[in-house]
C-alpha cells in the first residue's frame, strides 16, 4: 500500500520528470519500453489507482482536450496526479474512510491549525513589540516603502499560441480600458484568472521594494495611491496593478503591516532562541532534504533526525508534512540549491518545530472560533469532491464519475482543484497507486501525435458525404 | 470515455482474430453518449477532441462573442445528457413573418433569431438585445436539438430521402414529406425547419446566431434589428472564427455517435418494448419515423455504409395547426422535419419548443399528416399504449 512513487503539494508533482521534456529524454524514457522491459501489466498505463487504470491513450485524450495545454512532463504530471488522486479518494469514500472524520480534518488541516497556533505564540511573545514598531500605519502607507498591492493577471505560458497571447493581452489592454472609462476595480479584477488573488480583490499582499517579481517591481513602486498600472508583463502572463488608497485598505494595511512586524520581530528573535537552546543541525541534512525536495511523500514516515534541541528532535517526517505544501517549482529549486539555502530551512522549520513545541508545553490551545473555521474549509473541501465525484450516487465509487471529472477540468468547465497535501498523502496511504512515468511520456508522444494528426488536415475538416466538402 | 480505436494494422488484426469483425459496422458495444463513432483514424480522433475542447470553451468579446448573442459557448445550451447532446434550459426565439404562401426570415429586421444578449460594448453603444420585429406574424421558443449522430445523418444519400419524399402525396396515404431546398439549390436535412444541408452549415449557423460569431463562412457581422453594428461596438477583426477552427468544432459535431438504444434490459421489459416496436410500425408511425437509414460513402470511413436507427425520415411534414409557428426558408409554419427519436430516454422535454412533458402528450400534439397514426395510437389499449411509450423510451 501506498507505493505512488511521488507526490508533491499543489495537485502538481512528479515522479520521475521534472526536467523540460526534450527529444533525447523521450528516447532515453522510449528505450526500454520499447525493449520490452516494461511487465506486460503496465503497457499501455499511465498509472493506477487500486484496479482502476489510466491509459496512456485515455490520458493523451485528455492532454488533446485541454488544449491549449502545455505538453511538458511536469504539467502532464499535474494532471495524471489529479486522476491519482480523484480514483483513490473515489474508493476510500466508498470504502467506508470518514472523510469527515478527525483523522481526516487533522490530516487536511495539519499546516493551517500549525500557523494559527504559531500566530497566537507570535503574538502572546512580540504582540507589543510588534505593536510599537509599526507605528502610525497611515504614516506608513504616505511614506510608501510598504505597498499593498492588488492585481489582475491573464495567464500566458510557454506553450501558449500566439493567437491566444494575443487574446490574453487584448483582454487585459480592455480591462485597462474599462477603468480609463470610469469602472471600477472590482469589474476588471472579476475577470482576473489568478484564482487566489481573485477571491480577495485582486490582493497580492504588502511588499517593499524588490519583493515582488523585477518587472512588477518597477512598475508598482511607481504608482501612486488609486493608481492602475499600464499593462504589465511577466512570465506569469499580463497583469494590471493596483495600490488602493489607504481610505479603501485602512484596516487590511494596518492588519498586514503588524502581522509582518511581528513576523520581522519573530525573525529577529530565531537566531537567539536557536542559540540559547543549543539548536543543532545534524550531519548531513542538508543534503537529505535536497533528496527529500524530489519526493517529500516518501518520508512522511521517516525518525530521521535533522536537527535538535535540549533533548527535542526535528524529524523529516516533520520537514516533509512542510515540504509537501510547497508548489513544485519550489521543490525544484529546493533540490538544486547549495548547502546555505537549505540549513537556513532546516532553521526556519526547526523554529517552528520548536516555538510550537513550547506553546503546546504552555498549553496554548487554538482559538474556538479559529478552529470552527478550519473544520469548516474542511467540510467544504470534501463536500466539493462528494460533488464532483458522485460519492452519493448508487454506482459509488464510480470510474465514470471520475472519467467525467476530468474531463471537466481539461475542459476548463470545473477549475483544477488538488486534495490538501496531507489529506492526499493519507488517501494515498490506503490505496495502491503507481503513476507510471513512462506512461505519462508515451501519453505525451501520442497526444503530440494526435494534435499532428488532426492539425494535417484541419483546415478543411474531414468534408461532409463523398468527402467532397459542403 | 473509451479509448478511441485506431484502425491500425494491429488493431484490425487483433480484430480479425477476436472477435472476427465484419466489414463496415463496428464491433463491440456501442460507444457512450457524448462520444465519438467508433473507427475514427488517430487525427480524426484528435479533431474530434480538438472541436469538443472549442464546443465547452467560454467565449468572450474579445474573441469574438456576440456583439449579438444567446450563450456563450455551444454546451451552455447542447450539454443533455452530456456535452453534445440537446437541451431545454435556454430556448432560441425565433421570428418570421409568413405571408401569401411566403416565408419572410425578416432578414431586413435582423433575421429569424431574435437574440437575447448583447455585450457590453454594444450596450455602451446605445444598443441593445433585439426585440422582436413588429412584422412577425409568428414566434417560438425553440430548444437545442441533439447533434448526437449528425454526422451520419449527413452521410445519408439524397437520393435515399429523395425515393422517401411523395411532396403531392402521389400515393394517395395522407402523408407528403419533402426535402427542402436552400436559395442556393441545396437539400437541407437539418434543423427543425430544414434550413441547413450539411452539419458544418448547422454549426457555422449556429456559432453566427448563437454566439454572435463572423466565420470564414459568412465574414459579415450581422445587424441588430437591421441595423449595422458600428466598428468600434465588435473591434475584432473578421473572420472571427477562422476555417481550420470551424472545421475543428463541425467535426466534433460530426463525429459524435448517435444514442444507442437501451440495453441489457430485463426480459419482461425486453418483451414489451418489442412489442411497442411492433405496434409502432403498425398504427403507421414509421411512415415518417423510419427506422432505418443507410448511409453512403464518406469522407471519413468510419461514417460510410453503416446502418444506423434514428427513426426519421429527415423529410419535411405538415403536423397542422397545433404546432405550427415560424416558417423556415422552404418550410410553412405547420412544416417541421421530422424529429429522429434516437435518445428519446436522454429528453426531459418533447417536440420542438419542449412543450410536452412527456411522450403521450408529444403524440397527442401531432396533427396534419400524423393524424391517422396519432388516432391509432389513441385506439390502442392502455395496455398497448403503455408498450408504445416503454419502446420510445428505451431509444
Amino acid at each position: 500500500m501506498g507505493t505512488r512513487p511521488r507526490r508533491s503539494p499543489g495537485g502538481g508533482g512528479s515522479r520521475t520528470a521534472r526536467k523540460p521534456l526534450t527529444p533525447a529524454r523521450l528516447l532515453l524514457a522510449a528505450l526500454p519500453w520499447l525493449a520490452g522491459c516494461d511487465s506486460f501489466s503496465d503497457q499501455g498505463i499511465a498509472a493506477r489507482a487500486g484496479d482502476w487504470t489510466l491509459t496512456e491513450q485515455r490520458l493523451a485524450e485528455l492532454l488533446v482536450l485541454a488544449q491549449p495545454y502545455p505538453l511538458d512532463s511536469l504539467a502532464v504530471d499535474q494532471l495524471t496526479d489529479l486522476w491519482v488522486s480523484a480514483a483513490a479518494l473515489s474508493q476510500r469514500a466508498a470504502a467506508g474512510d470518514s472523510l469527515l472524520g478527525s483523522e481526516a480534518r487533522e490530516e487536511s488541516t495539519w499546516l493551517d491549525w500549525r500557523e494559527a497556533l504559531l500566530e497566537a505564540d507570535r503574538r502572546q511573545r512580540l504582540g507589543d513589540d510588534a505593536a510599537r514598531e509599526a507605528g502610525s500605519p497611515e504614516e506608513v502607507f504616505r511614506e510608501g516603502s510598504l505597498r499593498l498591492i492588488a492585481h489582475t493577471l491573464r495567464r500566458v505560458g510557454p506553450e501558449t499560441s500566439s493567437s491566444e497571447r494575443l487574446l490574453q493581452q487584448r483582454t487585459t489592454e480592455r480591462l485597462l480600458a474599462i477603468i480609463a472609462d470610469g469602472g471600477g476595480w472590482d469589474q476588471v479584477v472579476a475577470e482576473s484568472e489568478d484564482v487566489d488573488s481573485r477571491q480577495r480583490g485582486g490582493l497580492l499582499g504588502l511588499f517593499a521594494a524588490g519583493e515582488l517579481p523585477s518587472t512588477l517591481d518597477r512598475v508598482a513602486f511607481r504608482l501612486q495611491p488609486g493608481q492602475v498600472s499600464g499593462v504589465t508583463q511577466s512570465s506569469q502572463g499580463f497583469h494590471l496593478l493596483y495600490r488602493p488608497r489607504l481610505e479603501e485598505v485602512e484596516t487590511l494595511f494596518a492588519d498586514l503591516l503588524f502581522d509582518r512586524m511581528l513576523a520581522q520581530a519573530d525573525a529577529g528573535a530565531a537566531e537567539g532562541v536557536r542559540s540559547a537552546r543549543s539548536f543543532t543541525i545534524a550531519p548531513g541534512a542538508p543534503v537529505v532534504i535536497g533528496r527529500m525536495a524530489e519526493d517529500p511523500a516518501e518520508w512522511l514516515d521517516s525518525e530521521q533526525v535533522l536537527a535538535t534541541w535540549e533533548g527535542e528532535v526535528l524529524t523529516a517526517a516533520v520537514v516533509a508534512r512542510v515540504l509537501l505544501f510547497f508548489p513544485p517549482e519550489s521543490l525544484a529549486e529546493l533540490s538544486e540549491v547549495g548547502e546555505a539555502e537549505r540549513i537556513r530551512l532546516i532553521n526556519d522549520i526547526g523554529t517552528r518545530q520548536l516555538r510550537l513545541t513550547d506553546a503546546l508545553e504552555r498549553g496554548l490551545t487554538l482559538d474556538p472560533v479559529v478552529a470552527e473555521r478550519l473544520s469548516l474549509l474542511h467540510n467544504e473541501e470534501i463536500e466539493y469532491w462528494s460533488r464532483v465525484l458522485e460519492f452519493e450516487s448508487a454506482e459509488a465509487p464510480s470510474r465514470d464519475a471520475v472519467a467525467r471529472y476530468m474531463e471537466l477540468v481539461a475542459s476548463r468547465r470545473e477549475e483544477a482543484r488538488s486534495l490538501p497535501p496531507l489529506l492526499d498523502a493519507w488517501i494515498m496511504a490506503r490505496v495502491d497507486t503507481r503513476v507510471r512515468g513512462r506512461g505519462v511520456l508515451a501519453a505525451i508522444v501520442l497526444a503530440r501525435g494526435m494534435l499532428a494528426e488532426a492539425g494535417g488536415t484541419g483546415g478543411g475538416g474531414s468534408g461532409g458525404p463523398g468527402g467532397s466538402g459542403p | 470515455m473509451t479509448p478511441s480505436q485506431r484502425r491500425s494494422g494491429s488493431t484490425l488484426l487483433a480484430c480479425a482474430i477476436l472477435a472476427g469483425c465484419g466489414e463496415g459496422e463496428p464491433a463491440g458495444p456501442p460507444p457512450s453518449p457524448g462520444e465519438s463513432v467508433a473507427g475514427l483514424s488517430t487525427g480524426e480522433r484528435g479533431r474530434f477532441l480538438l472541436g469538443r475542447a472549442l464546443f465547452e470553451r467560454l467565449a468572450t468579446a474579445d474573441e469574438g462573442l456576440g456583439p449579438l448573442y444567446n450563450a456563450e459557448r455551444c454546451s451552455d445550451c447542447h450539454d443533455q445528457p452530456v456535452v453534445g447532446g440537446g437541451g431545454t434550459r435556454i430556448r432560441v426565439l425565433k421570428a418570421t413573418r409568413f405571408e401569401n404562401d411566403r416565408c419572410d426570415l425578416l432578414l431586413a429586421e435582423g433575421g429569424d433569431n431574435i437574440q437575447r444578449r448583447a455585450t457590453d460594448l454594444l450596450i455602451a453603444h446605445g444598443m441593445g438585445p433585439e426585440e422582436v420585429p413588429a412584422a412577425a406574424t409568428a414566434t417560438a421558443q425553440v430548444t437545442a436539438p441533439p447533434l448526437l449522430g449528425l454526422g451520419l445523418l449527413e452521410a445519408v444519400p439524397d437520393e435515399i430521402l429523395l425515393e422517401w419524399a411523395d411532396p403531392d402525396d402521389a400515393d394517395g396515404d395522407g402523408i407528403s414529406g419533402r426535402l427542402p431546398r436552400l436559395a442556393d439549390g441545396r437539400t437541407a436535412r437539418f434543423g427543425r425547419k430544414g434550413d441547413a444541408s450539411t452539419v458544418r452549415d448547422f454549426v457555422d449557423t449556429a456559432l453566427r446566431f448563437e454566439l454572435g460569431f463572423t466565420t470564414s463562412v459568412h465574414p459579415a457581422e450581422e445587424a441588430v434589428n437591421g441595423v449595422p453594428v458600428p466598428r468600434a461596438a465588435d473591434p475584432m477583426p473578421d473572420p472571427e472564427i477562422d476555417a481550420p477552427t470551424l472545421a475543428q468544432i463541425t467535426d466534433y459535431v460530426r463525429f459524435l455517435a448517435p444514442p444507442a438504444p437501451e440495453r441489457e434490459l430485463p426480459a419482461a421489459t425486453r418483451d414489451t418494448v418489442a412489442q411497442g416496436a411492433a405496434l409502432f410500425r403498425q398504427i403507421g408511425c414509421t411512415s415518417c419515423h423510419r427506422e432505418e437509414l443507410r448511409t453512403g460513402p464518406a469522407g471519413t470511413p468510419a461514417l460510410a455504409d453503416r446502418t444506423i436507427t434514428p427513426y426519421s425520415d429527415l423529410l419535411l411534414h405538415d403536423l397542422g395547426q397545433t404546432l405550427a409557428d415560424v416558417c423556415g426558408f422552404d418550410a410553412s409554419p405547420g412544416e417541421l422535419r421530422t424529429a429522429p427519436l434516437w435518445g428519446l430516454r436522454h429528453r426531459d422535454l418533447l417536440l420542438h419548443d419542449g412543450r410536452a412533458a412527456d411522450v403521450p402528450a408529444a403524440i397527442l400534439a401531432h396533427e396534419g399528416e400524423a393524424t391517422a397514426a396519432r388516432d391509432a395510437f389513441l385506439a390502442l389499449p392502455s395496455e398497448a399504449q403503455r408498450a408504445v411509450i416503454r419502446f420510445l423510451l428505451s431509444l
